[in-house]
């Protein structure tokens, strides 16, 4: 499936929670972005804070309705399978569901048969390595398990293209590159297309085919750079002096853009 | 002196040990009780004023087994589970109507504002010369009392839902029905419930004071009778039946919370 994203702005009118009394000022969060995401491919979104990156994942995933524009999906699409799904950075599990039940979300909203459905979300919690865990409430877990369960979740209704809205950015560094290594694995295995927002350019440069790289406030498209390292990549690729070289390249480019947002936001 | 080194372990740092806290509270309340007892029996002070915790244990065995406390606690306790019901019941269906529908909260959300801080034990008078001075005029009164802390509640819990998890739901696919359903009213049940605990402290001074008000029977009736006719011990064993009508509905509700809310357990 190819994700064509045509020409979207977004400008916000209200704050988020102010419930529709007295218009907050205008916030123009994204100017004409346009990109195409192939079929299987995996695309990373880099951008200061605040550049309108959870917005345009929003966006895409049918939530939050843009201003003008449009996002195209195309080619071999399953009616029966959604379009998109979303990983959150903050996790979002339901925290009165046990993890099993939280998997099972999605499967129970399309109305899967109770029998079934938890076939289907034991399969993810293995392949999340989960197992042992299935009755625990998220409360119990720890952010790298969570995390977890929010993949096996998002995975769990097997949707033409995986979203992530900066997955691992809650984590502890030494969770982080453990999930990035094995998300890159379980991704190898399913193929699909995957838009992944991050804000740390290593986690970009390793995980991606491409990378969008956003201007600060209102965002706009600065750039879209290839990345050319092979697949299967390895957790060494990290400390390689060609992988250290490219991610200061696109340092580079986004340095002068987060120094200006950086100072916006104080 | 100056030292070199300095350490840190359980002897030294202080802190975090509960256990002890637990005795802590049962021996006040035994202390209070024993100096109490003391000060009756050496005649500090007369048993007219206050009578010794024995005297009033023994009075309210023997009111317990004449069947004269039950009785009042019937009364009283028909008229609070009554009242609480229909008022938590009223306050549930009400508050989700505000908290999910806009109209509705424009409707309704002023008069709430509007009525919410009258003293409820001030609308006796009107109930009674609505309903007459019947049961009926008790069980409204704690039904408008029970009513409010569980409607707020409900409302805030309604309006307090995670708009993240709400995404999350949508992003799964969960319909506008669905997210109620599964998420809205999921992440209100706990607010619910600690309204629920709001009007459970309400209902009982309200059937106290109606009773003070207007009956001729119940535990508030009982506490009123009594300081009229000065019957001290039978006055403090009424208000022991309170201490333990308030801790019995407290403990009951936890069960139930425990029961409903089992994910904030580990916390
Ligand atoms: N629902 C909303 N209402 C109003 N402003 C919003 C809303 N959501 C986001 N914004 C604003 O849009 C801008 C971009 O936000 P966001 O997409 O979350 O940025 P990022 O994910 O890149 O940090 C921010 O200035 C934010 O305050
Ligand atoms: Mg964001």
């Amino acid at each position: 499936m190819r994700v064509i994203v045509d020409g979207i702005s977004k400008t916000f009118t209200r704050r988020p929670g102010a419930n529709g009394r007295g218009n907050a000022p205008v916030v123009e969060a994204l100017r004409d972005i346009s990109f195409t995401v192939d079929d299987r491919e995996f695309v990373a979104i880099i951008g200061p804070s605040g550049c309108g990156k959870s917005t345009l994942l929003g966006i895409i995933a049918g939530l939050v309705p843009p201003s003008s524009g449009r996002v195209i999906f195309e080619g071999g699409i399953d009616a029966v399978r959604p379009l998109t799904s979303v990983v959150f950075q903050e996790f979002a599990l339901f925290p009165w569901r046990t993890v099993l039940k939280n998997v099972e979300f999605g499967l129970e909203v399309r109305g899967v048969p109770p029998g079934e459905r938890r076939d289907i979300a034991m399969e993810y919690i293995r392949l999340m390595d989960l197992l042992g865990f299935e009755e625990k409430y998220p409360a119990e877990l720890s952010g790298g398990m969570k995390q977890r369960v929010g993949i096996a979740r998002a995975l769990s209704v097997n949707p033409h293209v995986l979203l992530m809205d900066e997955p691992l950015s809650a984590l502890d560094a030494q969770t982080r590159s453990i999930m990035q290594v094995e998300f890159l694995r379980i991704w190898e295995k399913t193929e699909k297309t995957v838009i992944y927002v991050t804000h740390n350019i290593q986690e970009a440069a390793f995980l991606a085919d491409r990378i969008v790289v956003l201007s600060r406030r209102p965002g706009r498209l600065r750039e879209i750079i290839d990345v050319d390292f092979g697949r299967p990549r390895e957790e060494g690729l990290l400390s390689e002096d060609s992988f250290l070289k490219f991610c200061d390249e696109v340092w580079g480019l986004l340095r002068d853009e987060a120094r200006v947002a950086m100072k916006e936001e104080i | 002196m100056a030292s070199d080194i300095v350490v840190y372990d359980k002897s030294t740092v202080k802190g975090g040990r509960e256990g002890t806290r637990g005795y802590l509270s049962i021996l006040s309340i035994v202390i209070v009780i024993l100096l109490w007892e003391a000060m009756c029996r050496f005649g500090l002070v007369e048993s007219l004023y206050l009578p010794a915790p024995s005297a009033i244990l023994v009075e309210f065995t023997r009111m317990l087994l004449s069947g004269e406390l039950l009785m009042s606690i019937w009364l009283s306790l028909k008229r609070i589970i009554w009242g609480f019901l229909l008022g938590c019941g009223m306050g549930i269906l009400v508050g989700l109507a505000v908290g999910l529908s806009p109209v509705m909260e424009a409707l309704i959300d002023p008069l709430l504002s509007l009525t919410y801080p009258i003293p409820k034990i001030a609308l006796l008078p009107l109930i009674i010369l609505w309903l007459g001075i019947g049961e009926s005029s008790k069980v409204a009164i704690i039904a408008v009392g029970a009513f409010y802390p569980v409607c707020i509640n409900t409302i805030a819990g309604v309006k307090g839902a995670d708009p993240l998890l709400i995404s999350a739901a949508r992003s799964l696919g969960a319909n506008r029905l669905q997210v109620i359903q599964k998420v809205v009213l999921m992440s209100a049940l706990p607010v619910i419930l600690a309204g629920i605990r709001l009007a459970a402290g309400m209902s009982l001074l309200l059937v106290v004071s109606a009773e003070m008000v207007a009956a001729t029977a119940g535990i508030g009736y009982l506490i009123l009778y009594a300081g009229d006719l000065m019957l001290t011990t039978k006055l403090m064993a009424g208000i022991l039946v309170l201490c333990v009508l308030g801790l019995g509905s407290t403990l009951v509700l936890q069960r139930i919370e425990r029961a409903l809310v089992p994910w904030s357990r580990g916390r």
